[in-house]
């Protein structure tokens, strides 16, 4: 399987239920992050994150941009780890070993596209205190509402942990379990975040890069990501 | 524009680092020097410093990781890919090497030992002083580092680092005076060449080029630079015992002031529809 995501900014509303679908899945505090309007993974703190990007010209307008790493093939961010914490996968996507990382930064001065982020020791720890997830839980408990208790990250071993540097996976875990399909794909209403296979001729994801429908952002770059966009 | 974002994961703390390293590496290689024409308390504090500086680079930049008890992986994961390992093998063989060194001259051994042991530890240097401008010039995500100017400015860091402490302590040295300012002059010509480039390059390497020019630590760097080797040429006429140490300390405080707006004024562009 060769996987390809392809993001429709066209259709995306800026629900955040993506991102909201990365926090539970990975374990990435939502509150950890540098909450902004624009940004990147890099500036933000989270796997995956929507922006907000205005213009005024040619008549005042908004839309928004998905964002997530980009999972180059020609791999900045893979090259310069010196303790080979960053690999590719089989498939193409790139990884991180936590358990190599020693959390130099170098991939993350090397990322093109803004796409890694530290997570510091106790700060976890300290954006779960802050959005008082036990006390929201004792009192959905308290009114009977269990269900919408938060539930813990899904344990794998590319989830977010402190003492490391941080991104997207393209939920890989997921993969290994079976059904392969992203936590935040899996989630986004209106179909803007769709995932495929490119070695599937049948693939409809796969179709619109084969007919150029999505490119790559910064084909200048030469890095060639797994992941595209349809540019109006 | 919103989507050049400044660098903040690499500053202070990264180019006090490898300023420490700029200084031990050419200091070693005039320790060696010094050896050669038998000033053994010259090549004493040189070797000294060649050993103590880069320990104290490697105690920042293990503060530095996030998981400095794994920092041993450099060593033992060694990936060729990566500039890091190199630069971890040079700074571990610099310390070693003029470790060792210093001991034999300490001990006032002539031999072929401390010989080898001068040379192989000037070589590590130069390669240190080298590596800290080829570690940023190597990835592609800061374009303003992305040139390969910047290993030659870090080599001009190197010899402006070494030559200051010289300066400082071989004040009355004409030859050491006159080579620091041309290593400043030189320094200064290569930040401004690279400047000048990254005024032309990408939208990136502009903003950077913009932001560093505004910065206070560049002026600072720069104005230090040129004053310090304008200064070395003014040595021909004026004899004085303070002003070589005058020089060293504008030398010293450019590395410093000149890294750190190298390092804060990396911008990447990233990717917007």
């Amino acid at each position: 399987m060769k996987p390809v995501f392809v993001v429709d900014p066209s259709r995306c509303i800026a629900c955040m239920a993506c991102v909201a679908a990365c926090s539970i899945e990975n374990g990435v505090p939502f509150t950890l992050s540098d909450s902004n309007p624009v940004g990147w993974p890099l500036t933000l703190g989270l796997r995956t994150w929507v922006m907000w990007i205005e213009k005024e010209k040619p008549t005042p307008s908004r839309f928004f941009m998905p964002f997530l790493c980009l999972h180059c093939q020609d791999t900045p961010c893979e090259k310069v780890c010196p303790t080979g914490a960053t690999f590719k996968t089989e498939e193409g996507v790139v990884l991180i070993d936590k358990s190599k990382c020693i959390g130099c930064g170098y991939c993350i001065i090397a990322c093109p596209y803004g796409s890694r982020y530290k997570v510091k020791r106790g700060s976890i720890e300290k954006a779960r205190r802050e959005a008082n997830l036990e006390e929201a839980s004792k009192k959905l408990r308290e009114a009977g509402l269990e269900d919408y208790i938060m539930k813990p990250p899904v344990a794998n071993k590319y989830a977010t942990v402190e003492q490391a540097v941080d991104k997207c996976t393209l939920c890989y875990h997921r993969k290994e379990s079976g059904s392969w399909i992203p936590a935040c794909v899996e989630v986004c209403p209106t179909k803007s975040r769709m995932f495929g296979d490119l070695d599937n001729p049948n693939d409809p994801v796969a179709k619109l890069v084969r007919e150029g429908k999505a490119k790559q952002l910064r084909p200048d770059l030469k890095t060639e990501g797994l992941v595209y966009y349809v540019i109006p | 524009m919103e989507n050049l974002v400044l660098n903040d994961v690499w500053g202070l703390e990264i180019a006090v680092e490898m300023t420490f390293l700029a200084v031990a590496s050419f200091s070693i290689a005039l320790a060696y020097l010094s050896f050669l024409e038998g000033r053994k308390r010259d090549a004493l504090i040189g070797g000294a410093l060649a050993t103590v500086l880069p320990i104290l680079s490697l105690i920042i930049l293990n503060l530095h990781l996030l998981k400095p008890e794994a920092s041993y992986l450099v060593f033992t994961s060694f990936q060729p890919r990566s500039w890091m390992p190199y630069g971890a093998t040079g700074m571990t063989l610099l310390i070693i090497t003029s470790a060792i060194f210093t001991a034999l001259v300490k001990l006032n051994k002539k031999g072929v030992a401390t010989h080898a042991t001068g040379i192989l530890a000037s070589l590590a240097g130069v390669f240190v002083a080298l590596y800290t401008g080829l570690l940023i010039a190597y990835e592609r995500g800061i374009p303003f580092w992305h040139c390969s100017v910047i290993p030659l400015i870090a080599l001009a860091m190197g010899a402006v680092g070494g030559l200051s402490v010289y300066s400082i302590i071989r004040p009355q040295d004409i030859r050491i005076t006159l080579s620091l300012g041309v290593a400043l002059l030189l320094l200064a010509l290569t930040y401004v060449i690279h400047i000048h480039i990254s005024l032309q390059g990408s939208l990136a390497s502009n903003y950077s080029a913009q932001v560093i020019l505004g910065s206070i630590a560049f002026q600072t760097g720069i104005i230090a630079t040129i004053i310090g080797g304008l200064l070395s040429i003014a040595t021909l006429k004026i004899r004085s015992k303070y002003l070589p140490i005058v020089i060293a300390i504008l030398g010293l405080i450019s590395i410093l002031t000149l890294r750190y707006a190298l390092l804060t004024s990396g911008a990447w562009e990233l990717p917007i529809l």
